[in-house]
C-alpha cells in the first residue's frame, strides 16, 4: 500500500479540514442510503422466505415491494452506494497519510464487494419473474446479495474503528488481524445494523404511506406493510440508545472528548423523538405517517456521524500535528532551496545589510528580547560596541579569545552555543529560518551600534 | 389512559438513556479529562519558535528516574527579560517573587506499583514522542497515549526489551 501516499498530496491544515468534511459528508449520506439497501432487502428475503413456509400473497407482494425499494434506482446505486466508498478510501488515505493504510485497505475491499452486492441484489430483484421456476437460484441471489452487503460493511466499520486507535496502527499490519482487534469494531457494526433498520422502518413508513402514496392495495396488505414498518421503527428506536451506550464504552480513551457526549446525548434526543412520533402512529390507527419519523431517525444518524468526527479529530490530534511538522519540514526545505537558487543567481554573494532592516529583524525574531543595544547586562551579551572587538569564549569547556567580526556572528546565529560568551548560559536557540541575506541585515545594523 | 401511559413510558426510556450518556460523560470528564493548568504554558511556542530541546528544561531526562519538571528559576532565566508583559509571565513572575514552585496538573502517570525509568529509555534512544505524544506541537497538554501495560508490552516486545514481571513491578 505504500504506493498510496505518492499519489496524493503532502496534507496541510487545508487538506485535513476539507477532507474532514468532505468525510462528514460523505459518511452521512452513504451510510444512510445503504442502511436502507441493507434493511430492505433483508425483510425481503424474510418474508420471501415465510411466504415458502407460509403461503401468502401479502408476504409476497411485500417482499416483492421491499427488493422494489433496495434496488429502485441504477443512479442511486451508483452515485451513493459505490462511488462514495471510493471517496472514502480517498479521504482516509488523505487523513491518515503516511501512517495508517488499512482504514484505506478495508474502503478498497469495500470498493470491490459493493458493487457486486449491487449486481446480485438487481439480479434478486429481476429474478421476481422467475420465483416459482427455481426459487432456490432466486433466494439464493438475494441471500448472496445479503452476506457481500454484510461482509463488506463488516470489514468497513473494523477499518473505521480501527482508525480510532492510533496506538494500534504500528501493530496492527494484518487485515485478518484488524477485525478482531477490539470490541468498538463489533459494537460499531451491531450499531450500523441498527440503524440500518430503523431507517428503513422509517423509509419504508414515508414511501409508502407518504405523500405520493402508492396504496391500491387491500386492507389486509396496507395493515401488513403499516404494521411492519412501525413494529421495525419502534423495535430499532427502542434498541439503537443500547447500542449507542455499547459503541460509546468501546471507544478508545484518546478519542473521548466532553463535545462527543454532548453531540451523542443530541441524538439521543432526536431518537426519542422518533420513537415519540412512531408510538403515537402506533396507538393511533388512523393517524397517516409522514416524514417526521424518517426525518428524526436521519437526524439522529447525522449527530452520530458528527459525533464520530470529533472522536476522531480528539484520537487523530497527535497524527495530524506530525503530519503538519513534516509539511512545515518540507516547505522549509523548499524555502531554503528557493533562497539558494536566487543567492546563485545573484552571484553567490548575500548583497549589502541594510541597517534599518537588521533592527526590524531582529526585533520579529526576537533577539532583542536577550541582547540589549545600550550596553546593559540582559540574558544575552548586549550588541553595543560588540562588532570588532574581542570576546572571551567558552568553546568545547576551554576559553579562547576571538574576534567579532561577521563570521563569528554568522556561526553564533547559526549555531549559538558551539561558542558561549563567558559568564552567560547556552540557552540561545538556533536560528534555521533566517536566511544569510537577514544575517546580513543584522550584522549592518550592529555595526551600527558603537 | 393507557395510550398516554405508553408515550410517557417511550419518554422515560430514552430520558435514562440521556441520563446514563450524561453520567458516563461526567465520569469521564471527572477522572480523564486533560486537567486545567496554574499558568497556560505552551509547548509549541517553546519548541516551534524558540527551537528548544526537550532536556534544556526538562534536565533529567537522561539522569535518573523522572524527567523532572522545570523549576520556576528555569523558567525565569529566560522570562526575567523575555516577553514580561504577558499576563501568564506575570503569573509566573508573581510564583518567583513569592518563592513558591508552580503545582502543575499531572498528566502522564503511572500506578505506584510499577517502575518507570526516564534515563533508561532516554539512554537507549527511544524518542520522547514515542509515548508522550507530538507534545512540541501543543498549546495544551493532553495525555496522548494510554500507557497501560499492554502499551508498554507491545513496545518492549517490538524492541526485544524485557518483559518479565520484575522489569516494571519491583
Amino acid at each position: 500500500m505504500e504506493f498510496v501516499n505518492n499519489l496524493l498530496f503532502q496534507p496541510t491544515v487545508t487538506h485535513l479540514a476539507a477532507s474532514k468534511y468532505l468525510l462528514v459528508l460523505t459518511a452521512f449520506v452513504h451510510f444512510a442510503y445503504i442502511g436502507y439497501v441493507l434493511g430492505t432487502t433483508l425483510f425481503s428475503v424474510f418474508f420471501n422466505i415465510v411466504d415458502r413456509d407460509t403461503p401468502s400473497h401479502d408476504a409476497r407482494t411485500l417482499s416483492e415491494y421491499l427488493a422494489g425499494l433496495a434496488a429502485s434506482n441504477k443512479g442511486l446505486m451508483i452515485y451513493l452506494g459505490v462511488l462514495p466508498v471510493i471517496a472514502a478510501a480517498i479521504l482516509y488515505a488523505q487523513i491518515l497519510f503516511a501512517t495508517n493504510q488499512l482504514t484505506t485497505a478495508g474502503f478498497v475491499a469495500g470498493a470491490v464487494i459493493v458493487p457486486v452486492a449491487f449486481i446480485l441484489l438487481s439480479l434478486y430483484r429481476a429474478s421476481f419473474r422467475f420465483r416459482e421456476v427455481n426459487y432456490p437460484l432466486h433466494i439464493l441471489l438475494g441471500v448472496a446479495a445479503l452476506g457481500a452487503f454484510f461482509t463488506a460493511y463488516f470489514i468497513i466499520c473494523s477499518g473505521v474503528s480501527l482508525s480510532l486507535d492510533p496506538e494500534k496502527w504500528p501493530f496492527i499490519r494484518n487485515p485478518a488481524e484488524f477485525v478482531i482487534f477490539s470490541w468498538n469494531n463489533i459494537a460499531r457494526f451491531v450499531l450500523f445494523i441498527g440503524v440500518s433498520l430503523a431507517i428503513t422502518g422509517t423509509s419504508v413508513l414515508f414511501l409508502y404511506f407518504g405523500p405520493e402514496a402508492a396504496r391500491e392495495k387491500e386492507e389486509s396488505y396496507n395493515r401488513l406493510v403499516r404494521n411492519f414498518a412501525l413494529g421495525l421503527s419502534l423495535g430499532s428506536c427502542l434498541l439503537l440508545p443500547v447500542l449507542v451506550y455499547w459503541n460509546l464504552i468501546t471507544i478508545p480513551d484518546v478519542g473521548k472528548s466532553i463535545p462527543m457526549y454532548q453531540v451523542t446525548g443530541l441524538a439521543l434526543v432526536a431518537l426519542a423523538a422518533a420513537g415519540r412520533w412512531v408510538y403515537g402512529l402506533l396507538v393511533n390507527a388512523d393517524a397517516q405517517p409522514g416524514f417526521r419519523p424518517l426525518g428524526a431517525v436521519l437526524l439522529f444518524f447525522l449527530l452520530l456521524t458528527v459525533a464520530d468526527t470529533m472522536t476522531r479529530e480528539y484520537a487523530f490530534r497527535d497524527h495530524n500535528y506530525m503530519l503538519l511538522a513534516k509539511a512545515e519540514a518540507a516547505r522549509l526545505e523548499e524555502e531554503s532551496k528557493r533562497r539558494a537558487a536566487i543567492a546563485e543567481k545573484a552571484g553567490g554573494d548575500v548583497g549589502e545589510g541594510d541597517p534599518a532592516q537588521g533592527e526590524k529583524l531582529a526585533q520579529l525574531n526576537g533577539c532583542l528580547s536577550c541582547h540589549s543595544v545600550d550596553g546593559s547586562a540582559n540574558i544575552g551579551p548586549t550588541w553595543k560596541g560588540l562588532y570588532g572587538h574581542e570576546v572571551v569564549v567558552l568553546e568545547g569547556g576551554k576559553e579562547v579569545t576571538v574576534t567579532a567580526d561577521d563570521a563569528y556572528i554568522v556561526q553564533s546565529i547559526r549555531d549559538p552555543n558551539s561558542q558561549v560568551v563567558k559568564g552567560f548560559q547556552a540557552i540561545m536557540p538556533a536560528q534555521p529560518t533566517m536566511s544569510d541575506q537577514d544575517i546580513a541585515h543584522i550584522i549592518a545594523y550592529i555595526k551600527t551600534l558603537k | 389512559m393507557l395510550k398516554r401511559l405508553g408515550a410517557w413510558a417511550v419518554y422515560a426510556y430514552f430520558a435514562l438513556f440521556l441520563a446514563i450518556i450524561v453520567a458516563l460523560g461526567s465520569y469521564w470528564n471527572y477522572l480523564y479529562a486533560t486537567p486545567e493548568q496554574p499558568i497556560a504554558f505552551p509547548h509549541k511556542t517553546h519548541v516551534q519558535v524558540v527551537n528548544l530541546k526537550c532536556d534544556n528544561c526538562h534536565l533529567y531526562t537522561d539522569k535518573g528516574r523522572q524527567a523532572g519538571i522545570p523549576s520556576v528559576q528555569k523558567c525565569m532565566e529566560c522570562h526575567q527579560a523575555v516577553k514580561t508583559e504577558s499576563p501568564e509571565i506575570q503569573k509566573l513572575t508573581k510564583y518567583w517573587e513569592e518563592n513558591r514552585e508552580i503545582e502543575w496538573a499531572q498528566i502522564h502517570k503511572v500506578p505506584e506499583y510499577v517502575y518507570f525509568s526516564h534515563k533508561r529509555h532516554v539512554t537507549k534512544g527511544i524518542p520522547c514522542e514515542t509515548c508522550h505524544g507530538q507534545i512540541g506541537y501543543e498549546m495544551v497538554v493532553h495525555k496522548a497515549k494510554s500507557l497501560s501495560m499492554g502499551f508498554c508490552v507491545t513496545c518492549h516486545r517490538q524492541n526485544n526489551a524485557p518483559v518479565d514481571c520484575y522489569t516494571c513491578h519491583k
